[in-house]
């Protein structure tokens, strides 16, 4: 049974493509990656930049299990908004406590919390 | 599309539902002041009819099974009868050698006891599969040793549902000393299991994998075939598993059991269908491998690897519908499953696999909901991996 808080975070992903080259021509955008598929989680984060240092947008991809697509989908709606600076801010634990993640399950929300390191 | 307010059970390989005729009989028997006595207090009519009750049950079995010469041994269920099988078999014939054959795809109650048996001076040789999930006879022969005591194998896979040929297995062996020993678990009332077909000298099943009451199994052992028991205190059972006998249990165990077998060829037709019905949908969808050769896997459980897709996501996105990814005795554990492990998938093809089960009360309904859910989630699951449109 998975907690009702990690099914309801998945219901809401509206899965959006990555932005393409074209796209990242006209806007700066940085593009991260973290894990493989092999290690059971791979993520690929994109954060769309407003005068170079507000992020005005993210888009994300995740093979993993309901906690690092969770852990994932929370991170990339966090940054919306926020300056460049102030991620550098937030904690992994935070996002493990908010998400109530099993000590076993941790690997996508750390890797997603490190991916902008 | 709304989803059900309970969810949908597609884990009838976990365990069944208690059949409402069970559930009756097990209440009139418990209801019954006559049946609650002892049924080795022999000395009274509140014994002798417990006792009587009992004979009648394990006759139906006998039948049932097409077993008549066969001793039933109750038991909590499959994995005390397959721990009394192993360990009785092993240490009463101890004499005759100490090498027990059974295969890497086992049920954990097979494995783990042969882990002990091991460490009690027992040597087990694990027998490899095919990438079907099949037994390569021929490694089985060669792995026969003069000291051979006991070959245990299941003959229906709980994860794939893949089954074994009793019949030739059984040939195989016949000339040899060594007891064989089937975990039928998952075979019965799904295919055929007639004792009378096959040499085989004990039989492990457990009611609640056919629509019985959980806590109810039972061992058929061969007359003139000897165990020493596991469990001690008493001389019910032949001597061979202590303990008072729980009439109810066993009410509930052979009442399964006629049924089961009775609407065995039916149910099997309804099931291959549904099966057929999902695999089609899913090859619509692309990307999709069955776990085990489809022409050996029973119609009642469905293992597939769905390419891109971690199972546990798409289990979490399949909430409306109660599946899992393999046997419920090791989902606390994060490791690939060992079936397909040694069905030679890769780790990565292990965590995309789930298995999906049907049963008695599967309805047309439900399987249409559950392959709408199937089809969605999947091609969201897919997008979110990919990152990519369409």
């Amino acid at each position: 049974m998975f907690p009702k808080k990690i099914i309801e975070i998945y219901r809401q992903i509206d899965p959006k493509p990555l932005w393409d080259k074209v796209e990242c021509a006209n806007h700066t955008i940085l593009s991260y990656s973290a894990g493989s598929r092999h290690e059971g989680c791979h993520i690929k984060l994109q954060l769309k930049l407003l005068d170079s240092q507000i992020i005005q947008d993210t888009r994300f991809s995740v093979f993993g299990d309901p906690f690092a697509i969770a852990a994932t989908a929370t991170f990339s709606h966090w940054l919306q908004g926020k300056k460049l600076n102030d991620i550098k801010t937030f904690c992994y634990d935070t996002l493990i406590r908010e998400l109530e993640i099993p000590q076993s399950k941790t690997l996508g929300a750390v890797l997603v919390m490190g991916i902008l390191a | 599309m709304n989803p059900p307010l309970s969810p949908l059970y597609f884990d009838y390989a976990a365990t069944t539902p208690l059949d409402l005729q069970v559930k009756e009989a097990m209440i009139d028997c418990l209801s019954d002041p006559n049946l609650m006595g002892n049924a080795s207090s022999i000395t009274h009519d509140y014994g002798t009819h417990a006792k009587s009750i009992i004979e009648i049950a394990k006759a139906d079995i006998r039948t049932a099974l097409n077993a008549p010469s066969y001793n039933t041994i109750f038991t909590s269920g499959a994995t005390e009868s397959i721990n009394l099988a192993l360990k009785g078999a092993a240490f009463q014939q101890k004499s005759l050698g100490n090498h027990i054959i059974t295969v890497k795809t086992e049920h954990q109650a097979t494995l783990d006891t042969c882990h002990y048996l091991e460490q009690n001076g027992f040597d087990i040789t694990y027998l490899p599969v095919k990438s079907s999930g099949l037994i390569d006879h021929d490694s089985l022969a060669l792995a026969l040793r003069d000291d051979t005591i006991l070959v245990s194998i299941m003959h229906v896979n709980n994860e794939t549902g893949l089954y074994q040929d009793l019949g030739s297995l059984s040939r195989l062996l016949a000339d040899h000393q060594a007891l064989f020993h089937v975990d039928a678990a998952q075979s019965i009332g799904k295919i055929p299991v007639d004792l009378n077909l096959y040499d085989i000298d004990l039989l492990s099943f457990t009611a609640h994998k056919f629509y019985g009451p959980k806590g109810a199994g039972a061992l058929l052992v061969k007359p003139m075939t000897k165990l020493s028991p596991q469990m001690h205190g008493g001389t019910q059972q032949y001597r061979m598993r202590a303990g008072t006998l729980a009439t109810h249990q066993i009410i509930g165990l052979s009442h399964a059991l006629v049924l089961a077998t009775q609407n065995q060829a039916k149910e099997h037709k309804r099931l291959l269908k549904y099966k057929q019905k999902v695999v089609t949908e899913l090859h619509k969808i692309g990307g999709i491998a069955l776990n085990g050769e489809p022409a050996h896997t029973i119609p009642d459980i469905l293992n597939v690897c769905v390419q891109d897709v971690d199972g546990e996501a798409l289990m979490m996105a399949l909430y409306p519908l109660a599946i899992s990814q393999g046997a419920a005795c090791s989902s606390a554990t994060t490791e690939p499953s060992h079936v397909l492990t040694a069905m030679g998938l890769s780790p990565e093809e292990c965590y995309q696999s789930i298995r999906l089960s049907f049963g008695r009360f599967t309805t047309d309904d439900q399987l249409s909901f559950a392959i709408k859910c199937l089809s969605l989630e999947i091609q969201k699951l897919r997008k979110l991996a990919h990152g990519t449109r369409g």
